[in-house]
């Protein structure tokens, strides 16, 4: 059929939010009533999604690892300071924004300053 | 200059919206694109406001040059409008001597970032045509077992081109997702566990989809935040701003 073209293998992280989505929900009902409450409180656990890039991620592995905290928790402490910072004016993203292409954001930001 | 078709063999899967919101979303973003209308109920121009034309026609049967037929419809997006005459044009390609390659010639020197080729719901010498002249193919599919069956025929189809040397790659892209449907999540499942990453985030079914067209305007037009362009849920993972986001990925590369 396709045997020559190429195919991938990584699965799109959006689509796998996705399917994780409806097992847990085939998951959790197919739990006792007493459970499903319990469950569905768990799942409700705010969980976000968020594309960071390898880099930044392993960086915080590492930090995560030697400060002997979760990276959840890490994350959670720098962005607030990073959000403290930023409402004290202390730091300026303008400087940061570059045009985007894409349709739903006119910027995207880089980590470093931009010249012009 | 990257020539992009949207197929599938079964109707009423969501080509033209599919084909119709990417051109216009990819216009949007300052990609000069070129939105071509290769079914003879000429939709393409219906949903974006303009009036059916035998655009297709002029192009393989009068052979005129693609800026004399092109109608621009918004800014940085023509489209070459069909209608019933397109029926016409393929017996021309039937008859002409490299049938398979007509598409290919007559967009090779178009001036455009992007091309988009809406294809009718059929398997005939035009769509061989036009998989031909593309670097990449989106093949929207509703989440039921006949629609399914199309994307496999769909295949087949660049299977064949693909023998003859031809260099394509391939999205699929699940269209009216029905998360509360069971059949819906086990269709997406069986489209992931074979297709894996050719499997772009779905399209929510949305009846702004199907209201759009009715006023003339594109889904970032008529309800740029629907469920149909943003996706639903907390997530926002899916909709036609993801769709177009891997689009321009794929031109990009």
């Amino acid at each position: 059929m396709s045997n020559n073209l190429n195919r991938r293998s990584a699965i799109d992280p959006a689509v796998a939010d996705i399917l994780a989505g409806a097992e847990r929900k085939k998951r959790i009902a197919s739990l006792p009533k007493a459970e499903r409450a319990k469950a569905r409180k768990e799942a409700a656990r705010h969980k976000v999604g968020l594309d960071l890039p390898p880099d930044l991620h392993e960086t915080l592995r590492q930090i995560a690892g030697k400060e002997q905290v979760s990276i959840s928790s890490l994350v959670s402490f720098l962005t607030n300071r990073g959000i403290e910072d930023y409402k004290a004016g202390k730091i300026e993203l303008y400087t940061y924004k570059r045009l985007s292409r894409c349709a739903r954001f006119e910027y995207v930001l880089t980590f470093a300053p931009n010249d012009d | 200059m990257k020539i992009i078709t949207i197929a599938n063999q079964k109707g009423g899967v969501g080509k033209t919206t599919s084909a119709v919101t990417l051109a216009h979303g990819l216009a949007m973003t300052e990609h000069r694109t070129l939105l071509v209308d290769l079914d003879p109920q000429g939709h393409v121009a219906f949903a974006l406001g303009a009036e059916k034309a035998p655009g297709l026609y002029r192009l393989i049967v009068d052979e005129d040059p693609i800026d004399q037929v092109a109608v621009q419809a918004r800014e940085n997006l023509d489209i070459i409008p069909g209608d019933k005459r397109t029926e016409k044009a393929k017996r021309t390609v039937v008859i002409s001597n490299f049938p398979t390659e007509i598409l290919s010639r007559i967009l090779k020197h178009a001036d455009y970032d992007v091309v988009i080729l809406d294809m009718a719901p059929s398997l005939d010498v035009l769509h061989v045509s036009a998989l031909m002249a593309s670097d990449w193919v989106i093949i929207p599919t509703k989440l039921d077992a006949m629609a399914v069956d199309g994307v496999n025929e769909v295949l087949r189809s660049m299977g064949e081109v693909v023998e003859r040397g031809h260099r394509l790659g391939y999205s699929i892209l699940p269209t009216f997702f029905d998360r509360t449907t069971r059949e819906t999540i086990v269709q997406l499942q069986a489209l992931v566990d074979t297709f894996k990453g050719r499997v772009w985030p779905p399209i929510p079914q949305d009846t702004h989809a199907r209201e759009a067209p009715a006023y003339g305007k594109s889904l970032w037009e008529y309800c740029s935040k629907s469920p149909a362009v943003m996706g639903y849920g907390t997530s926002l993972v899916a909709g036609y701003a993801s769709t177009l986001k891997r689009t321009v990925e794929v031109i990009c590369e």
